[in-house]
């Protein structure tokens, strides 16, 4: 019996108001698992990439995996996809909170909405039916107030909701979908695509029991699950100070942009904007999504001043950077408003940081002035014009209406490509490349465009996890050799969590090993999967998304990355930062059986599978390590060849990786690779 | 006197933010670490990230490493975020 899933998907027309149920096959969800990847199977099959973003033949797709909703840590996660308004190639956006559960225990395992409909609606999902109901009288209400408003009117507390603000109603090109008012499918617009369907909300609120494959091991691989967070350094900081926690750590490594990603260390801004300063002054308490013991969310309250706040989600650390540190603000208050304005409106706070911190790089290099501004001056450090910006966009007023385009659609219009930092339309996500080299893989080779949770190279080169297990061994954060196949082991992983679906966060606290993902996908679907050939799923996915990603027009051209954020930085202590930062495995537990346990497995799979067989090669790099006579060089006047030592050698990286993905001169999988993963029907459409 | 800084759940667990230390290696700092507040922090110093004018031991002589007076020493507990 396949566990974890019902076997059907509902299947919503707004234009028709109609729905019906889908039945899919056993073997899609061994093949593509559940989540994004079995989203990106439904997409392809269904020939999505013909419609456009904001057209009612583009459907939007929420998909549980497998995981989603069971008892597990860190199941809390659902994936929303669709093509994205914003890159207008596939997008995809994770969300936590608590409606994943919900969604599951209705008896659908992800629901397909496509049309559009004339008047506001919203979705009435539950295990005694469907229903499409008004949703007129919640139009033009924020986030906050929907959810609360939905929950009665259905007459459940329990219900879950998500929903867009005004940014989805305007289509706002990175509009999120929201639930648990702090949880967010965030990036690549879906709220968007919810805004032009007219859909304003999906309740969800069902009863049913998640049937599980073998109960005696799903309840072992709960306890193991359980036993390694409760014994995980990593868990503790999550839960200690929320994932700001990085902030410090990551200004010290260089890894925080600040000021448009100009300047490369500001030491006072973790002191204001980090996750010790926040739980030091206005943090009120923990929160955390469905069955999660880390809880890294948190709740703030600011009691008075101009930008006070009631009770409720804080910023996480891509709010932090976003709105904080990219606009080189000190204020935490004024942080925590902005992104209480975002989560109300509906926007995507990496998106919409990105975009202002954008403008305020173009006026102050002339580009825009005040003639398009409406009289307003763009500048580093100004919080009252951060939120009124924040506002404007999320209502399409005045300059709001050109910020709501996002970083690429701005600069097409304005100039300024050399500081628009995005990848295929996609904003940058928070860490920086010149810091961790494999995020510049990451950015470039992501499908929806940059994007730091497609894989776990932020995790891997900061020492968190290992990919000895896939045979992988580590390789140094700044330097090009083995980076393209860190990110493919990495980007397995990626998909894996994505399509599971399975928290990034918990996963990682846990050490981010196969092993454990093993032990839970086996004992709630009873596929028995084995290492390699969940590896061969993950494969799929990845290919399929990448094929999907050509098919809307992605070549090898769009897989670039702005130089900005390759290059040393033009502003601040620009040398001897990569020096704070060395291949340290750090040990996610803290002592005893557990820790030597792991760490056993983990050194015999990297010396079985990577240093021997690969001794010289591991010989000849050890001779490539930084000479001693760069510690401590200052980068004086930007001298050329000191320059180039110090950029990120992404086209090595980026050659190698086509070379081991097999992708082609025009940025496609190979049709070899696709046939060989069982992809033919998707080889014929692409190569013809 | 070097300076000792503490971070995240090591600031946590210790208490303290930072403090003027007398230890002359960063091995005596983190015995001083341990000393003052107990086995409590020991899984936190075991595994933690040591940077000494924000640089990684890993590029000096690792525990060994001297200090000067005027050096500063950051300790940073294993932790991710995103």
């Amino acid at each position: 019996m396949m566990g974890g899933n019902w076997g059907k998907i509902l299947k919503v027309d707004l234009t028709s108001r109609s729905f019906e149920v889908e039945e899919i096959p056993e073997k899609t969800y061994r093949d593509f698992l559940g989540g994004s990847g079995l989203a990106a199977k439904w997409f392809f099959d269904h020939r999505g990439w013909e419609a456009d973003p904001l057209s009612p033949g583009n459907p939007l797709i929420i998909m549980n995996g497998p995981l989603s909703g069971t008892g597990l840590p860190g199941v809390s996660r659902l994936e929303i996809c669709a093509r994205s308004p914003l890159t207008g190639i596939w997008g995809e956006s994770s969300m936590g909170g608590h409606f994943a559960p919900q969604l599951k225990r209705t008896g659908y395992d992800g629901i397909v909405v496509t049309g559009a409909s004339e008047k506001p609606v919203y979705l009435l999902v539950t295990d005694g039916g469907v229903e499409i109901r008004d949703a007129s009288h919640l139009w033009g209400k924020d986030t906050y107030e929907t959810e609360e408003l939905l929950k009665d009117e259905v007459g459940d507390k329990r219900a879950q909701v998500i929903c867009i603000g005004p940014a989805g109603e305007n289509m706002v090109k990175y509009a999120n979908i929201m639930n648990d008012r702090g949880s967010t499918a965030g990036r690549c617009g879906m709220g968007a695509v919810m805004g032009y369907k007219r859909l304003k909300a999906v309740v969800a609120r069902g009863k049913r029991e998640i049937p599980i494959a073998d109960e005696s091991a799903y309840k072992a691989a709960r306890e193991k699950m359980a036993e390694i967070l409760k014994f995980s350094l990593v868990a503790d900081a999550f839960r200690s100070f929320g994932s700001n926690v990085h902030m410090e750590y990551g200004m010290a490594i260089g890894d925080v942009p600040v000021k448009n990603w100009r300047e490369a260390y500001w030491a006072e801004g973790p002191e204001k904007l980090g996750g010790t300063a926040v739980a030091e002054s206005i943090l009120k308490r923990n929160h955390s999504c469905y069955a999660c013991p880390i809880s890294c969310k948190r709740i703030v309250e600011v009691a008075s001043g101009p930008y006070a706040m009631e009770e409720g989600p804080g910023s996480e650390y891509e709010a932090a950077a976003a709105l904080g540190t990219l606009q080189r603000m000190d204020s935490m208050e004024a942080n925590h408003k902005a992104n209480e304005l975002c989560n109300r409106y509906g926007m995507d706070v990496i998106s919409c940081g990105s975009t202002i911190a954008f403008a305020t790089e173009a006026f102050q290099s002339g580009l825009i002035d005040e003639s398009h501004t409406g009289g307003i001056r763009l500048d580093w450090n100004q919080p009252d014009v951060l939120l009124q910006l924040i506002r404007m966009t999320a209502y399409r007023e005045g300059f709001g209406d050109e910020l709501a385009e996002g970083v690429r659609g701005m600069s097409e219009k304005f100039g300024g490509k050399e500081f628009a930092i995005h990848v295929k339309g996609l904003e940058c996500p928070m860490h920086d490349p010149r810091a961790l080299w494999g995020m510049a893989l990451t950015y470039a080779t992501s499908i929806r465009g940059a994007c730091h949770c497609a894989d776990s190279n932020l995790y891997t080169d900061l020492g968190l996890v290992s990919h000895g297990d896939l045979g992988v061994g580590r390789s140094w954060p700044f330097r090009a050799r083995g980076k393209a196949a860190q990110t493919v082991a990495s980007q397995r992983k990626g998909i894996i969590s994505n399509s599971a679906v399975i928290c990034i966060y918990a996963w990682v606290s846990a050490g981010g090993a196969l092993p454990e993902m093993l032990m839970m996908l086996n004992s709630v679907t009873g596929f028995g999967y084995t290492r390699d050939e969940l590896c061969q799923v993950a494969d799929r996915i990845w290919y399929l998304k990448r094929a999907i990603g050509n098919l809307c027009g992605a070549t090898r051209e769009d897989d670039q990355v702005p130089r900005r954020i390759l290059e040393p930085h033009l502003e601040g202590a620009t040398s001897s930062l990569h020096l704070a930062l060395y291949p340290q495995f750090m040990s996610i537990a803290p002592m005893g059986k557990l820790r030597f346990e792991r760490l056993k497995t983990a050194v015999s799979g990297m010396m079985s599978r990577a240093v021997y067989p690969n001794l010289n090669r591991t010989l000849a790099f050890l001779n490539k390590l930084p000479p001693f006579s760069l510690r401590g060089r200052r980068l004086v006047d930007r001298d050329p060849l000191e320059v180039r030592r110090r950029t990120v050698a992404f086209e090595e990286m980026i050659e190698e990786f086509y070379r081991l993905r097999g992708i082609d001169e025009r940025g496609r999988p190979s049709r070899e690779r696709l046939e060989s993963l069982g992809l033919k029907e998707v080889a014929d459409i692409l190569h013809g | 006197m070097p300076t000792v800084k503490m971070f995240a759940t090591l600031r946590k667990a210790t208490g303290e933010k930072s403090y003027v230390s007398s230890a002359r290696s960063v091995a005596e700092v983190l015995r001083e670490v341990e000393e003052k507040h107990g086995e409590r922090v020991s899984p936190y110093l075991r595994n933690c990230i040591v940077l000494v004018n924000g640089r990684h031991i890993g590029y000096l002589r690792g525990k060994r490493t001297r200090l000067r007076p005027d050096d500063e020493v950051s300790l940073f507990p294993p932790l991710a975020g995103g």
